[in-house]
């Protein structure tokens, strides 16, 4: 962890559409604090607003009220659809951020080598997104996040395309990477579990307009057990938010 | 292939084997061309050399016509795509442009240039342009979101976006919508060099429908055809082939 992180401060967001004159809330007086190292994750049920709230972090839409302090610059963000450029091979898709900033050759082929490693893609560097799976496709998609080093990993629901035992995989690789980072990670889902299993707090969120129901700090020590009371009960008391 | 390259792509993205079975057919085709050549040079129903010559002379003009339509057209079509502004402007522009009846451009040409190959090569840039832009327009709006903000978090902007990341994404379509202005050009060819009197292929056709036999005029319109079939051979096929590679998965 990076001591000069500062604890990002996300302050009363707001954004709502306009169509026909009339005004569609979808974020309403969103406010939470992320700090450095920390993994949280936001719940609520689709059409929730949870990814406008994450594209509004990222900077790729302006919220129509509100500020967010301290974001820094250097993201990394994990499509649930992965979001690959199909015309790049593994490597290349995996490079795409380095090589937009400039960096060196050697430097380049470093980092794509320790992600690759890292993430368990060896051996399918010059595989065309065509030809990988749902899971192998998302191993690409975080691993182009990570390889620019982010101060901040976004991801939006990366594991709901997947079935559940590739889910279950990747899950357990990306708290693992998290372990070892300690990189800040914002995570959406609408999957109660999941976000128990992996977050060290838990933003609940209520649709239409998206507004944050209760924010619930979750003590259980690592590694989690999915099958344990402790994680019931707070499954249980989260759905009961819901 | 103007209107086959999309079969062709199915075809491909079923099974690679259609693409070897296709690729042997053709080089039999183009044996049998090169036979139908040697053949045909010898008898004396028509001047062959003379035949090739214009031809030659076509292929520039259409493959100068090509390059400035496909350069105008990726401008035309990326400005029309970057702002809703922008695009309210220029896309009824563009939608009453290409409804504009090409040939009826040939006497304002013949007026600006008098007779000269330019007639010919500006009268193919109107006609190779509007397949290309609109096949691009298509593209650019239905591209996928997710990768247009994927190119922004991961900071390529401004040329870089445009090189790494716009024009490899509508390569694709710009290679099918090339395909396409490519072989109306051919067909339009004769018409153009006729009514304006340039020295081509299409004019020597044109000559030989008026001088010549049936058997003449049957004979130069089957070596028009063969030449188009062998140049799309060797070069819109493979890129055909290469460009399914930059496509996105479904
Ligand atoms: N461009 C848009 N215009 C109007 N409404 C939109 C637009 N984009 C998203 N919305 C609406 O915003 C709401 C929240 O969407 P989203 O952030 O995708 O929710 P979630 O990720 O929680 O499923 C949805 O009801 C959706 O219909
Ligand atoms: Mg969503």
């Amino acid at each position: 962890m990076n001591p000069n992180n500062k604890v990002i401060q996300i302050r009363r967001i707001s954004l709502s559409y306009k169509e026909n004159g009339q005004k569609f809330p979808v974020l309403d007086d969103v406010s939470f604090d992320v700090a450095p190292g920390e993994f949280i994750c936001i719940v609520g049920s689709s059409g929730g607003g949870k990814s406008t709230l994450l594209r509004i972090l990222a900077g790729l839409q302006k919220q129509t009220e509100g500020k967010i302090l301290n974001m820094p610059e250097q993201l990394g963000f994990v499509f649930q659809n992965f979001a690959l450029f199909p015309w790049l091979d593994v490597e290349s898709n995996v490079s795409f951020g380095l090589r937009m900033q400039g960096l060196s050759k050697s430097q380049i082929h470093k980092r794509v080598r320790e992600e690759i490693d890292r993430i368990g893609l060896e051996g399918f560097e010059k595989s065309h997104p065509k030809e990988l799976s749902g899971g192998m496709k998302q191993r690409v998609g975080i691993a182009r996040a990570l390889a620019i080093h982010p101060k901040v990993l976004l991801l939006d629901e990366p594991f709901s395309a997947l079935d559940e035992i590739t889910a279950k995989g990747l899950r357990h690789d990306l708290l693992r990477i998290h372990t070892q980072t300690k990189e800040t990670v914002i995570m959406v889902t609408h999957l109660v579990e999941e976000a128990v299993e992996l977050a060290d707090r838990i933003i609940v969120m209520s649709p239409r307009p998206g507004k944050v129901r209760k924010i619930i700090t979750n003590t259980m020590s690592r590694p989690r057990d999915t099958r344990s009371r402790e994680f019931f009960k707070l499954v249980d008391e989260i759905e009961g938010v819901l | 292939m103007r209107y086959s390259h999309k079969i062709h792509q199915a075809n491909q993205q079923k099974s690679p084997g259609i693409q070897r079975r296709q690729r042997i057919t053709s080089f039999i085709l183009i044996g049998a061309v090169i036979i139908f050549l040697l053949v045909f040079a010898e008898t004396k129903t028509i001047d062959w050399w003379e035949f090739y010559r214009f031809f030659l002379s076509s292929l520039f003009s259409v493959a100068v016509a090509y390059i400035i339509a496909a350069f105008l057209a990726l401008l035309l079509a990326l400005g029309a795509t970057k702002n809703k502004w922008l695009e309210n402007i220029l896309l009824p522009v563009l939608d009453v442009a290409q409804s504009f009846p090409t040939f009826a451009l040939i006497p304002v040409l013949l007026a600006i240039f008098g007779t000269s190959r330019w007639v010919v090569i500006v009268f193919l840039v109107v006609t190779i342009i509007w397949p290309i832009v609109f096949t691009l327009i298509t593209a650019l709006k239905g591209e996928r979101e997710d990768l247009g903000q994927a190119a922004t978090i991961y900071n390529a902007h401004g040329l870089k976006r445009l090189w790494y990341f716009r024009l490899p994404s509508v390569f694709p379509a710009f290679i099918s919508g090339s395909i396409i202005g490519w072989g109306e050009a051919w067909e339009a060819l004769i018409g153009a060099e006729i009514i304006a009197k340039v020295l081509g292929v299409g004019s020597y056709l044109g000559k030989l429908g008026e001088t010549g036999s049936v058997w003449q005029l049957v004979l130069g319109i089957a070596m028009y055809l063969f030449l188009i079939f062998i140049l799309n051979q060797i070069i819109w096929l493979p890129l055909l082939n290469f460009s399914s590679r930059y496509q996105n998965e479904s």
